[in-house]
């Protein structure tokens, strides 16, 4: 077990990652910005290092201070806690080659479920039931992006290969919008995320958003545990998630959770 | 209680207008005075920190716990005032060198005049030599840090007395 970890990250994350260092007797090392020298997390590690102004740029998602701060402080890993740098492909593979373990998913898996297009494909080729779509990036061809979204059925919504965190979509009701939806869907997330790849979904008007959260240890063994209800959000973003999910019956959990423990296996 | 505790006690006498200060946290005890050229008797201000549990503390120098009961107060500590200049202040996270290697010689010394531009160290981060220029011209007043010392961002490196 690690002795000493670096957690790159702030506010309640960073606590709950402390707090569970402190239980497994792992010694911690805080980064903070300039401004955020006297918040809780800074007080409650056994060692801080500021990395920066008050700019997150500068500071939390500045990996070479990041980074450097494990190095001056000689912690063992590094824990990106959510948000941030915590899905940063790049990030993790710096931290590796600078010699500190990334405590995440490796950087091709980050990658992989980074690109949503990327992601859907592997998910269903691992046999887990998507939400009908384009199967891949959008055609360049606009009548091809008609017929489409015809075969699907409007309503439909175009997200961002590049997006998530419930960024970069956009939902169309008739075929008069698609085409300005497309073009405009596309430079935001060229510009967002750097990336103005597209696909097209069938809009669900009325889902309940379920997660199942899975563990796994790195030597193939899986386990699902269980369901949580995200449907409160506010401009996607969650406000309370709920477990268990009311009115998930049994054999739905089971089958659900199978499908994504093999599906990640 | 550690070095960046008494550090900014000192800072804190520094600024003010008081001449003395003393802090008394559980067994251990801090005083700090300010030499004055004529110093008037004045009763030292005495500040106990209430409730304050053993917490480890934030810094780059962690914290020891307080001594044990039966462990002598710490002896009293006489910091000098910083002397008034533009501090210069780390632009990032690494490791503070004095020269460019081991066998240089450092290229600033207490008492250096230097120009903006000039470099003054090194730090390093990440396996990358950083040169750190001045940002200001004037005189090297004070060496903050020490050779191989881990410093971070907006960590003061050294007082210069800019010129005009």
């Amino acid at each position: 077990m690690f002795g000493k970890i670096l957690i790159a990250n702030r506010g309640e994350i960073a606590l709950r990652v402390q707090r569970a260092c402190r239980e497994m007797g792992i010694r911690t090392v805080a980064v903070h910005s300039e401004p955020d020298r006297d918040l809780m997390h800074v007080k409650l590690a056994d060692e801080s290092v500021c990395i920066g102004p008050a700019p997150s740029d500068q500071s939390y998602l500045h990996i070479p201070a990041v980074i450097a701060a494990a190095e001056v402080t000689d912690a063992e890993a590094i824990h990106p806690g959510f948000g941030f740098l915590s899905e940063n492909a790049g990030f993790a593979e710096r931290v590796e080659k600078s010699g500190f373990v990334f405590i995440g998913p490796r950087p091709d898996t980050i990658r992989l479920m980074g690109d949503k297009i990327a992601a859907k494909a592997a998910m269903r080729r691992a046999g887990v039931p998507c939400v009908p779509g384009s199967d891949g990036a959008l055609p360049e061809d606009p009548s091809e992006i008609r017929r489409l979204a015809q075969e699907i059925g409007y309503p439909v919504i175009l997200k961002a290969a590049g997006g998530g965190g419930g960024r970069g979509m956009r939902v169309v009701h008739t075929e008069a919008h698609l085409m300005s939806a497309v073009s405009l869907t596309a430079a935001e997330a060229g510009r967002a995320f750097g990336n103005p790849a597209l696909y097209m979904e069938k809009f669900l008007e009325t889902p309940r958003h379920i997660e199942f959260q899975v563990l796994c240890d790195g030597q193939g063994n899986c386990i699902h545990l269980g369901e949580r209800d995200c449907s409160v959000q506010r401009r996607h973003q969650k406000v309370i998630e709920e477990a268990p999910a009311p009115g998930i019956r049994p054999e739905q959990r089971e089958a659900m959770g199978n499908a994504v423990v093999r599906a990640l296996q | 209680m550690d070095i960046q505790f008494i550090r900014r006690l000192a800072e804190l006498l520094e600024k003010s207008s008081i001449d003395e200060i003393e802090v008394v946290e559980g067994e251990s005890k801090v005083r700090i005075t300010r030499h004055l050229a004529q110093s008037f008797p004045q009763p030292p201000v005495t500040y106990a920190l209430q409730g304050m549990a053993p917490v480890p503390q934030a810094g780059l120098f962690p914290v020891q716990a307080a001594p044990a009961a039966g462990a002598a107060p710490m002896p009293a500590v006489d910091v000098p005032a910083q002397p008034e200049g533009y501090m210069i202040k780390s632009p990032m996270v690494g490791t503070f060198y004095r020269a460019s290697s081991p066998e240089a010689s450092p290229f600033v010394e207490e008492g250096s005049v230097v120009r903006a531009g000039q470099t003054l160290c090194i730090i390093e981060a990440m396996k990358l030599l950083n040169e750190i220029e001045a940002d200001v011209s004037g005189k090297i007043l004070k060496i903050l840090v020490a050779n191989g010392q881990p410093v971070e961002y907006g960590e003061p490196l050294f007082i210069v007395a800019t010129e005009a």
